[in-house]
């Protein structure tokens, strides 16, 4: 009996190999690009430390966290004040990954926002404008047109539940490969998290 | 009192009716979720990654060779318990299966630090929703109960095996020690 299992498995084998070989675009896990320095750098210089998120200077799938505190703020001349008074505002994020303020300041200035969560998560409420791109609508082609459609001059924000989860990361490495041009950056925090310190959202919830 | 004997044709047939029923809806549903899984392995690779069980950083062509391998292993097993051949072979397989997704799944639930989808089916969502929980769990552990069917069982009457074996008695004879003689074929080995 064991043999023959092993035989099923051995013909599964020598099938996944012919796919393997036969399929055109290979399997991608992790992003290949270098990765755009800290967007805070020429924008905002006044609010963060560039070594607290500097994608950078991080290997690929490092996730390791940031050991830092947060940046420091004067009030005074805070242009995002009214949010910064919730610690999720300048929380460290994974290096690699943008704080919420950062965010926000791209969000300003016209990026591209991509929601890679669930479509049933999308409809229920998604940070203002985003267009919904789940990585599983670039892997089976359906959402290609409109990364094709995004606006390359600017950069591009990829945002998912937050914390450890992968859709944003997934989500990149597949735009990555399309090879478009896009400035990317992934939000270390998720949608709950913009919602609760009040940035923008729109949709059903 | 003497109690009233069941004649031994009537077991044999009520557990190839049995068998039958597991093999349809078990070999179902793997063929059908291996389906799904390599329609879109990119996706499924993604999900082995999401269960941070091997490291992406350094085995990131292991999960690659398994994204494609496990739904082809699923698929040949599930085709082999439908039609009955190398009935308790394909049986053991899926089992096995099942044992290392119920133990990938247990390692999501026990790291609250990890957020991953299951797609045990591919984007549908079957009984359980796509979050990783213990309704996957518990769904496994049932689909492991039904697999044990056609694993002490046989394929039965309704099987290639059975039908090999009927053969094979009609030649050389009903087998000792083997009643019916509708699932000996895949105990061969």
């Amino acid at each position: 009996m064991i043999t023959r299992a092993l035989a099923i498995v051995a013909v599964a084998g020598v099938l996944a190999s012919a796919h393997m070989v036969l399929r055109d675009a290979p399997i991608r896990l992790t992003r290949q690009a270098a990765q755009p320095a800290d967007p805070g750098q020429a924008t905002d210089p006044a609010t963060t430390d560039p070594a607290d998120t500097n994608p950078a200077d991080t290997p690929p799938g490092d996730t390791s966290p940031v050991d830092t505190d947060p940046p420091v703020t004067d009030p005074a001349t805070d242009p995002y004040a009214s949010f910064a008074s919730n610690p999720l505002f300048d929380e460290p994020v994974r290096d690699g990954h943008i704080t919420m303020r950062e965010g926000y300041r791209l969000f300003e200035e016209g990026a591209t926002f991509l929601d890679a969560r669930h479509d049933y998560e999308y409809e229920a409420g998604h940070i203002a404008g985003a267009i919904w791109m789940e990585a599983s609508r670039l892997s089976d082609g359906s959402g290609i047109p409109d990364a094709y459609a995004i606006d390359a001059s600017m950069p591009v924000v990829i945002y998912c539940v937050g914390g450890d989860c992968d859709s944003s990361e997934n989500t990149a490495v597949l735009l990555e490969a399309l090879e478009l041009g896009f400035e990317i950056y992934i939000l270390g925090k998720g949608y709950d998290d913009w919602v609760s310190v009040g940035l923008p959202v729109e949709g059903e919830g | 009192m003497k109690q009233p004997e069941i004649p031994t044709h009537a077991i044999s047939l009520a557990a190839s009716v049995m068998s039958l029923g597991a093999r349809l809806l078990l070999g179902g549903m793997f063929c059908f979720a291996a389906f799904k899984k390599l329609g879109d392995p990119q996706q499924f690779a993604f999900a082995i990654k999401g269960f941070k069980i091997i490291p992406v950083e350094t085995a990131e062509p292991l999960i690659v060779v398994l994204a494609f391998v496990t739904p082809w292993t699923e698929m040949i097993a599930g085709l082999a318990l439908i039609v009955g051949l190398w009935t308790r072979s394909a049986a053991l397989v899926i089992a096995t299966l099942l044992l290392a997704f119920i133990g990938a799944l247990i390692h999501v639930i026990a790291d609250p630090n990890i957020q991953a989808s299951c797609s045990c089916f591919g984007d549908i969502s079957l009984v359980c929703g796509d979050e990783v929980g213990w309704c996957q769990v518990v769904r496994n552990v049932v689909l492991l109960g039904l697999i044990a069917v056609p694993l002490l069982l046989g394929g039965g009457k309704f099987s290639i095996d059975g039908l090999v074996t009927a053969a094979k008695e009609s030649i050389h004879g009903p087998a000792l020690g083997l009643g019916q003689g509708a699932d000996q074929f895949d105990s061969d080995d």
